[in-house]
This record gives structure tokens, sequence and C-alpha cells, in this order.
């Protein structure tokens, strides 16, 4: 039996986090996986580019990114909206009070400018450095920095305000927290 | 009232540790983004990890989303193409 390949031994392990990457980008989880899907066969064609010792998460965040900001270019050019896709995000099943409130965060998310948004899902979710950040988004570091700073300003103000109206002030971020204290017991 | 994200919003600024500003270092990040791909389990395969306790505290709620996606098992269209990869060699 041969041995197992490092590359896609590696590329395997970026996959949850290019889904996750790729759903806080475009909102919609079958988008998501398509654009997962593609990255893949991307980062597959072109692996004999990738240094090893180096990022693979980085390196396949980058490529995702492109694929995503194509798609966008030509879905607005075909007279679709992020204003469409942030309502498709919306929708939860009745009773599934839980990822109700997540969707709340997710609905503030998708209202972000997505040079914005994708700044703050680097640092804020994925954990990646500024500078991995900015080298990802092909910016100055700076750049990033101000992203994160005026993204995390509108979130917290969208969330508070309430993203979509109905919603009193603090309830939203209210039910959030109330949401996530939820998932931390259960993690925990 | 301000809310949990607000309260978050004011604790800590600095993901990571990082102080550097300038043009974006990309040999640099290579490097580093080794570290971040261990911690948050995606290297070389391993099983991911959900990783809530990394970086500041105000990104705490964006971090528990992207955790959420991340303990998903993988569906099976992209299992298949993982397969499929394998044997076709492309």
């Amino acid at each position: 039996m041969s041995p197992p390949d490092p590359f896609k031994h590696e590329l395997t392990g970026a996959i949850p986090h290019l889904r996750a990457f790729a759903r806080g980008l475009c909102g919609r989880p079958d988008m998501a996986d398509d654009l997962v899907q593609e990255t893949l066969l991307k980062a597959w064609a072109a692996r004999e580019r990738f240094i090893p010792g180096t990022s693979i998460r980085a390196w396949t965040f980058t490529i995702l990114r492109n694929l995503y900001l194509t798609d966008r270019r030509r879905s607005r050019n075909q007279g679709e909206y992020d204003e469409l896709v942030a309502e498709r995000t919306l929708i939860t099943p009745a009773g599934q009070e839980g990822p109700l409130h997540l969707a709340d965060l997710r609905r503030a998310l998708m209202q972000l400018p997505p040079e914005r948004r994708e700044a703050l899902l680097l640092v804020g979710a994925g954990g990646f450095s500024y500078e991995e950040a900015a080298a990802i988004c092909g910016c100055a570091v700076g750049t990033i920095k101000s992203r994160v700073g005026r993204a995390r300003a509108a979130l917290a103000t969208m969330i508070e305000q309430g993203v979509e109206g109905p919603r009193e002030g603090g309830q939203a971020g209210d039910a959030i927290m109330a949401d996530l204290a939820r998932v931390s017991e259960r993690a925990s | 009232m301000r809310s949990w994200y607000n309260k978050a919003h004011m604790a800590g600024d600095s993901p990571q540790g990082s102080k550097s500003t300038g043009k974006a270092p990309r040999k640099a990040a290579r490097a580093t983004g080794k570290a971040a791909d261990a911690q948050a389990g995606g290297q070389a395969g391993a099983a991911p990890q959900p990783c809530a306790d990394r970086g500041p505290a105000w990104a705490a709620p964006l971090r528990h989303m992207y955790d959420e996606v991340v303990s998903e098992p993988l569906p099976p269209d992209l299992a298949d193409l993982l397969a499929r990869l394998d044997s076709t060699g492309e």
C-alpha cells in the first residue's frame, strides 16, 4: 500500500476551515460547499506550487477568496445581489430557536461590506494574525486592521439596534449570548 | 443597554498578540500560519478541533459561529471529491 500523499493529507485537514470561511463569506451552506469544491480542485491542480512547511490553510483560503470574488463579480453582472443571499441566509425552520439566534450574527455579518466581512472572518473567526490576513487578502496590514476595526464597530451597532428591525435593541444580542452560552455548555 | 457584543467588542484589540504594521509580509505570514494551522487542528489532516479559546475576547461569538461549521461532518459530495482525487491523481 502506498503511503498517503502528504499534500492531500494537509488539504483534507483544511476542508472544515474552508467550509467555515466560505459560509461566513457567502452566507449560504450550499453555495459555500460549491466554493469549497472549486477550491479543492484548484488547489489540487496547483499543488506543485504549494511550499511544504507553509500554511496550507492560508494558501487555500487565498484560493477560496479569489474564487468567491470572481463568483461575486459574475453574480453582480447577472443581476443577483447580496441582499438576496442575505435574505436566504435568514430562513430558519420553525422550532430551531438556537440557530435562529446565531442567524442574527450571520445576518449582521452579511450586511457588512465584503472586504470588511472577510477581514473579520479571517482575524476574528479564523484566528489568523493581521499579517496573515493581509497576505491572504493581498493588502497592507494597516488596511486589515482598519477593516477589522470598522467591521467590529458596525457589527456591534447592528446587533445592538437589531439587525432587521423588528427586534428591539439589545434583545438580539441577548438572545445570541444566551444561545452561545447553551452551545458552550453542550461543548463542555 | 450595551449588548454582549459591545462588551466583548471593548475587550482586547490584538489577535494573537500581533503588533506589526506596514505592508503585508507574505513570507512571514506563510511561516506563522503553520502555527495557526496546528492550533486550529487543520494541520496534516488532523481531526478539526473547535478553537473557541484562541484569539481576542471580542471575537468569541464569531469563533463559535465558525467552530459550529468546523465541527460538522464532511458532506458526502466533498468526501467523494477527495476520493476521486485519490483515484485519478488529477
